[in-house]
């Protein structure tokens, strides 16, 4: 239980100095009223932050903090002496042996208060007096590693918060990308142009966790599933945002999509081989780039199928050349009556929602979805 | 359980002196700190405009280009003769592990699948991206990375699945079937095999589960004598990271994967009782002591270089997220299973000014020259992005080449001969042992922590051996060594005094 205990180590540190500087404060001005109690409460969350990266008290005001670990990992917090992050993080890093025994909290004038090391799901109640010195006091995660991004500040002002610069230019927070937002030009850098044709393999919403996406001439994208192998959904407008994504570890991010969905699978493979009613076995075998854009290979009951998918030729919408090696027998392509794109084909009879193609028509056959 | 504190018996009036006298202190002395000495030199590699890079794999084609993965999607080609950077692939989902099969052909370990790319028609790009396996679950948990591959000797290929993190649920549409019983717990495996090992056999085309047990094993490699090894971290189940040798059909000790084992269905694998399932797992070759030595031990690779780099050929090199380390491993077989010891190769964290090497070090490569490179990464951890490249500069580092268990004690033997007088048996040489609980919490403290009487120290007439005798010798614990003022015949203190053999079994 790491519950309303500070170290007492620095406890005694902290009572040691708090009686010096309470006889310091009594001489001085024996009738000073002091300012009321503040509580205030820091999560450690996701992504090595704390959810909280600054707070202002007045000077010499009780403090009641506590900081609740809400992530998957061990944390800390120490408050140091002023611009003193930096010289405490290094000496937590040289503690080797006694770093885990002393809460990774090194013996330094420039510790003020630190809660211990607390496990995910617990918490730390650190009860000090704010210094006397009007100031910018660091607060960091001294666990190994953590430091270098994990800090805040807790100013002491008699003006309390309004000795806060606005957040984007405090140069006391760190400037953390996880916080204050990937910029749309950051979250498309790659070391390749991106304009399309581009794909990603990414989380998707309303797919797969194994799904390819596709942005193609034309502002038209689509969703390609693995799972099923087949498309998803096309939208048409902007490509894709990863930005969500490319933060890592933080929860279960998607990209998002930009632009409108003009066309939504029900998620199931669109064709037959011979029986129209008994779905084949497919396997995803992945694709060759063709001008930049993928031709999906796949196999149905061991049949190699490809696949290409272009902007369809007029309007907004795909189209999907499919070649088959060598069908036995009749292939179909199924569309669902809930799709909301006008279907053609190539080669067949269609017979309600179902394309019926000879062997001989299945070799090479073009399916063109448009809004 | 509450953490203990030095002082935490002391009344207040002497926790007010004691406080003083170490302010004191702090204020009139550095801590100790000492040199890398010249023997190993970081330098860093610049990545190109519009690369993140945030590295997850590293290898060397036979041309001596690096190839790099990269989280973003980007497979990356460096040659280190004109420093130029090529894109050889795209678009790829969290990448996290590479091998290069030759110029034109690397396999990537993405989040979905094992990836072919080849270069089809030798313009430096691939053209073919195809799947060689995909037979395995996704919840859509943003944890359950996959790692690999390391090619077995006869042409095998091992990946390792991550499991899901509780911090974050199942997703509607799945990959694979789900079973309930893997959702519980901190870290879950809810789809298959999540948390094994796995094989994948070429003529068979077929992925197997190969040994489960695991929580994040980020890191495969195999050995000279062709034994497989994988690193993991500590959290649930783990008091603290681990190096495992991993055999066939074992289970390594994270519960939640035995869902995907054959005969537990319908088994709560965290209602299993603790000892049964401590009765059930194979123990670590070596353990990781965590916030000492490591937090997050990454890739783990074998020096082939023929002493290209440095006098430590054969031994296991592993990279460090946390600290801006590299560890190094010293394995050896005793009654039948590996165990060994590890201290650190490169430690910049003790450096007096400079920092050297990053944090983050999550992939290690050596290059045709016998240099090595590190790619480091942080994406949400603790860590940094970039690459580096270690050389060795041809100096002899004073180290424990190798420490190895005998029936009394231990036997170090020295990269070179040492003064025999600065091996004062009351104080060179100290022993601390302790062990790390196998329980469902997260990580361990270390539980009795004793010091180990040393009874006797003997030092061969050539200097670079010292056998070390001691009070007594309990398997299943860490021992901890830490030597004091050791030197070198040629003056230069021992530059990484600080080794952790895992004791599993005694010297028959």
């Amino acid at each position: 239980m790491f519950n309303a205990h500070s170290s007492e180590r620095l406890w005694g540190l902290g009572l040691g100095i708090l009686a010096l500087g309470l006889l310091l404060v009594l001489r001085e001005s024996p009738d000073a009223a002091s300012p009321p109690p503040k509580t205030i409460e820091i999560q450690a969350v996701a992504g090595l932050q704390y959810d909280r990266v600054r707070f202002a008290v007045q000077p010499g005001q009780e403090v009641e903090l506590r900081l609740d670990n809400v992530s998957s990992l061990a944390h800390n917090l120490v408050i140091t002496d002023e611009g003193a992050r930096e010289a405490v993080v290094a000496a937590a890093n040289r503690m080797g042996a006694e770093g885990p025994e002393q809460e990774y909290v090194p013996d330094s004038g420039d510790v003020l208060h630190f809660t211990p090391v607390i496990a995910p799901d617990s918490s730390a109640t650190l009860a000090f007096t704010a210094p006397e010195a009007a100031g910018v006091y660091p607060y960091v995660c001294t666990y190994p590693g953590h430091g270098v991004v994990m800090y805040g500040a807790m100013y002491v002002s008699p003006d309390g918060e309004a000795a806060m610069p606005p957040l984007e230019e405090d140069p006391h927070v760190p400037p953390d990308s996880l916080r204050v937002g990937t910029s749309a030009a950051a979250s498309a850098a790659h070391p390749y142009p991106t304009s399309p044709p581009i794909m990603y393999r990414t989380f998707m919403p309303n797919s797969s966790p194994a799904t390819i996406a596709v942005g193609l001439e034309g502002g038209v994208s689509y969703a390609f599933d693995t799972v099923p192998v087949t498309i998803r959904y096309a939208w048409s407008g902007g490509f894709v945002d990863n930005s969500e994504v490319f933060k890592g570890h933080v929860a279960n991010q998607r990209a998002t999509i930009e632009g409108d969905v003009f066309y939504r699978s029900d998620g199931q493979f669109p064709l037959r081989i011979g029986d129209p009613g008994r779905p084949p076995n497919v396997e995803f075998e992945g694709y060759r780039m063709v001008e930049g854009r993928p031709e999906f290979r796949y196999t149905m009951d061991g049949l190699t199928v490809r696949e290409l998918i272009t902007p369809a030729p007029e309007g907004t919408g795909l189209q999907r050349k499919f070649q088959i090696e060598e069908p036995p027998q009749d292939i179909r392509f199924v569309r669902r009556a809930a799709d909301s794109v006008r279907v053609e084909a190539t080669a067949g009879t269609w017979a309600a929602d179902t394309l019926r193609l000879s062997p001989e028509e299945a070799r090479e056959f073009t399916i063109t979805m448009t809004k | 359980m509450p953490k203990t504190h030095p002082f935490s018996t002391m009344s207040r009036l002497s926790f007010f002196l004691v406080a003083a006298v170490l302010v004191v202190l702090a204020g009139c002395s550095e801590p100790p700190t000492q040199d890398d000495g010249p023997a190993y030199v970081v330098e860093t590699i610049d990545t190109p405009p519009g690369l993140i890079p945030e590295v997850g794999g590293l290898d060397v084609m036979r041309d001596g280009r690096l190839v790099g993965v990269f989280h973003r999607g980007e497979v990356m080609i460096y040659d280190p003769e004109t420093q130029e950077w090529s894109v050889f692939a795209q678009g790829l989902h969290d990448p996290l592990g590479v091998k290069a099969v030759s110029n034109d052909e690397v396999l990537v370990t993405q989040r979905p699948e094992l990836t072919r790319l080849t270069d089809t028609d030798q313009d430096g790009k691939a053209e073919r991206y195809d799947t060689v396996t995909d037979d395995f679950g996704m919840s859509g948990n943003y944890h359950e990375f996959a790692f690999g591959p390391a090619e077995g000797p006869n042409g095998d290929l091992f990946i390792s699945l991550n499991t899901a993190s509780k911090f974050a649920g199942v997703w509607d549409i799945l990959r694979g079937p789900f079973d309930p019983e893997g959702r519980p717990g901190r870290m879950y495996a809810a789809v298959p095999y999540r948390g094994w090992v796995m094989r994948y056999h070429p003529a068979s085309d077929s992925l197997e589960p190969f040994a489960s047990g695991f929580r994040s094993p980020n890191g495969l490699v195999f050995d000279e004598e062709g034994r497989l090894f994988a690193t993991d971290n500590q959290g649930d189940w783990l008091g603290t990271s681990k190096l495992y040798h991993v055999q066939q059909d074992n289970f390594y000790g994270h519960p939640q994967s035995l869902v995907w084992e054959d005969g537990f269905d319908d088994i709560q694998p965290l209602d299993l009782p603790v000892p049964v399932l401590n009765t059930m797992r194979t123990r670590a070759s070596v353990l990781f002591p965590q916030g000492i030595l490591a937090n997050s031990p990454t890739q783990p690779v074998i020096d082939r270089t023929g002493g290209q780099f440095g006098p430590f050929e054969g031994q296991m090199l592993i990279g460090e997220m946390n600290h801006p380390r590299i560890l190094r491993v010293m394995l050896e077989e005793v009654d039948g299973a590996m165990q060994g010891a590890v201290t650190t190769l490169i430690d910049s964290s003790t450096a007096h000014e400079s920092r050297p090497l990053r944090i983050g070090n999550n992939r290690l490569a050596f290059g045709s020259d016998g240099n090595l490179w590190v790619g480091q990464t942080d994406h949400g951890w603790p860590g940094d992005q970039g690459l580096q490249r270690v050389r060795w500069a041809g100096g002899t580092p004073t180290e424990v080449e190798e420490m190895s268990v005998t029936k009394d004690g231990f036997n170090l033997h020295f990269t070179k001969p040492v003064r025999p007088e600065t091996i004062r048996p009351d104080s060179a040489v100290q022993f601390t042992r302790y062990y790390y609980e196998y329980h469902q919490e997260y990580g361990s403290d270390r539980m009795d922590v004793q010091p180990v009487p040393v009874t006797e120290v003997e030092v061969s007439s050539d200097q670079r051996r010292v056998a070390v005798a001691l009070d007594e010798l309990v398997p299943g614990y860490v021992y901890q060594l830490d030597l004091h003022g050791v030197e070198a015949q040629d003056g230069t203190p021992i530059a990484h005094p600080t080794l952790y053999y895992t004791l599993n079994r005694l010297r028959q």
